[in-house]
């Protein structure tokens, strides 16, 4: 698997051996081993039941490893909750909000939970977004509900932000609304923030790390930029090997032709028919090696 | 300020519920008292209303029996469920319905300590709880003293529970039993179900439990199931008695009425410990659960 994150002992989020397995006998994890960068904006990609929301709960605190261990600015939640959770802004996958209470009465709950909860600051960002601080939460949209849920999120003031799939269940514009506000808050204050999403073409417009489980297992861990540096696409059965070159996986494409993404060493010069990978592809061919038997035509990945 | 309003605002329905039902109780016992009190009639006329002709202070007797069965007994019947009913219902929404309703999971990332989150609104509802059931256990106290008035309600095991501070301590137990179960099975109708079976249980052993280690002394037989008196019996029927004069079913074992505040402060101290540890129980559940 490809492994080129910061693994510095100032990483802002860690993972170390972590693999998590349900009562059922499970395994939403394993083997993960990560370290997020601060002032990153890192998305979490993969399938349903890859372990993007057992990995951002472990963050927070609420699933407890099986093996290994998690850190939050270097404090494990399960040793420490509380020292963990100062650092953590959380917004659930579902809005998750009290339906009997208005917008304020959430900021007010925020503020009462937690301390130097910033109210105001929470409060600026709905109004600027229009949304009104007396309405109850069931009268909002989902847009704005995922909107007040970042809003309590960014009051509080934390160095992370660990959104699990905010977006799924936006429309588009709620979405880059969504989007627009994130990476904002990372640009003023240095936030880092872990997105779990399916919607690639969000999280390339949003990150600048991306991280690709699958099956439980992290297959791809690196900033954009390098990944869509260092693969490449070979149509049908091209070049998808040579020196320098191993191919990652082969995926049909849109049209039904085979796609085999690649992947080039450092220093590598791509074979003249290949071309470049878009990020769903390099996020594609990932996932279809994380299948099953994908082996034979993963090759080297 | 705000935890105190907004877990008002949160419960509202179950607080307007129970305020709704001790309402409705402690006005019938009251309305019940008041229909009971100007024609309340002495001892000896249970037996005198057979009289040819019935003794003047005699006469009402059959109508303040009537209204004693029809009215008083059903306000001492609903005394018997409304705290476990108030208790359960405020309860078991807690953290059952924070958990059903996924709102656990934005409230457990805001909140550095659950400990703290979950005892704020235990303690406070709790004493909306206790002050709410304290109406109907005065006025069920009351009811009491009209309804029998041949007894001092102050030394009579009569209707035992049903009134006094015992009433507030078994809906205080009853809520902090169905904390515990929302807190375990994190669903609002399951956790009124096991808690419902959780009361059950457990006032069935605090039954076995009673009189919490006041001595049992040997009752003349005279005393016992005379209208002046009731005393707190342990064991159902009689006990023969032999050796010392006194056989069959001359004599009982039990607490003479005398010693009620006694048996309640201990009912009480047994309860509130009860509660302590049920609460500690559900600190533990919720600072080890999922808020989902």
């Amino acid at each position: 698997m490809t492994d080129t994150t910061d693994t510095s002992a100032s990483a802002a989020l860690t993972a170390n051996g972590l693999a998590k397995r349900y009562r059922r006998g499970v395994w939403a994890l394993r083997d993960v081993d990560l370290a997020i960068p601060p002032g990153s904006v890192t998305a979490l990609v993969g399938p349903n039941g890859a372990g993007k929301s057992t990995l951002i709960k472990a963050w927070v605190g609420f699933e407890r490893p099986t093996t290994g261990r998690v850190a939050v600015a270097g404090v494990d939640p399960w040793r420490d909750r509380s020292g963990a959770l100062r650092h953590v802004g959380y917004v659930p996958q579902a809005a998750s909000l009290y339906r009997e209470l208005t917008v304020d009465d959430h900021l007010a709950l925020a503020a009462s939970l937690r301390r130097g909860f910033d109210r105001a600051h929470a409060r600026e960002r709905l109004e600027e977004l229009g949304i009104p601080l007396e309405a109850r939460a069931d009268e909002l949209s989902g847009g704005q509900q995922a909107q007040v849920g970042l809003a309590i999120a960014l009051g509080t003031r934390a160095d992370v932000l660990l959104l699990d799939e905010p977006l799924a269940s936006l429309d588009p514009l709620a979405r880059r609304e969504f989007l627009h506000v994130v990476t904002d808050a990372v640009r003023t204050h240095g936030t880092t923030a872990i997105l779990a999403s399916h919607i690639i073409t969000d999280v390339e417009q949003a990150c600048d790390r991306l991280i690709v489980l699958g099956g439980g297992r992290k297959l791809l861990g690196d900033s954009i930029a390098t990944a869509l540096a260092a693969h490449r696409i070979a149509v049908d059965g091209g070049a998808a090997s040579g020196p320098g070159a191993e191919a990652v996986a082969t995926f049909a494409g849109q049209a039904g032709e085979r796609l085999t993404l690649v992947r080039l060493a450092d220093g590598t010069v791509a074979d003249a028919s290949l071309r470049a990978a878009s990020l769903e592809e390099v996020v594609l061919g990932y996932l279809a090696s994380g299948r099953p038997g994908s082996a034979r035509l993963a090759g080297a990945a | 300020m705000s935890t105190v309003r907004l877990t008002l605002k949160l419960h509202r329905f179950e607080i307007l519920a129970v305020v709704a039902g001790a309402v409705v109780v402690a006005g019938a016992a009251l309305a019940v008292w008041s229909m009971m009190a100007p024609i309340a009639t002495p001892a000896r006329c249970i037996e005198d209303r057979f009289l040819d002709p019935v003794p003047a202070e005699c006469l009402t007797t059959e109508r303040f029996l009537e209204l004693n069965e029809a009215y008083a007994g059903k306000v001492m019947a609903a005394m018997a469920v409304l705290p476990f009913i108030a208790g359960a219902l405020l309860g078991v929404s807690l953290v059952a319905r924070e958990i059903e309703q996924r709102t656990a999971s934005i409230a457990w990332s805001l909140s550095a300590s659950r400990r703290r989150w979950l005892l704020a609104r235990f303690g406070l509802l709790a004493a909306i709880l206790g002050v709410v059931l304290a109406l109907p256990a005065v006025t069920a106290g009351v009811l009491e003293g009209v309804r029998m008035p041949w007894i001092d309600p102050g030394s009579s095991f009569h209707d035992y529970a049903l009134r006094g501070p015992v009433v507030v301590a078994r809906g205080l137990a009853a809520f902090a039993i169905a904390v515990l179960a929302g807190a375990l099975l994190g669903r609002v109708l399951p956790g009124l179900i096991v808690a419902a079976v959780g009361c059950l249980v457990a006032f069935n052993l605090l039954a076995v439990a009673m009189p919490f280690g006041q001595p049992i002394e040997k009752l003349p037989a005279q005393d016992y199931g005379m209208p002046d008196r009731y005393d707190l019996m342990t064991w159902n029927g009689p006990v023969e008695i032999g050796g010392d004069g006194t056989t069959g079913t001359e004599a009982f074992w039990g607490v003479p009425g005398e010693r009620l505040r006694e048996v309640e402060a201990r009912e009480v101290g047994v309860l509130g410990a009860g509660v302590l540890v049920l609460a500690g129980l559900a600190v533990a559940v919720v600072d080890r659960r999922r808020p989902y």
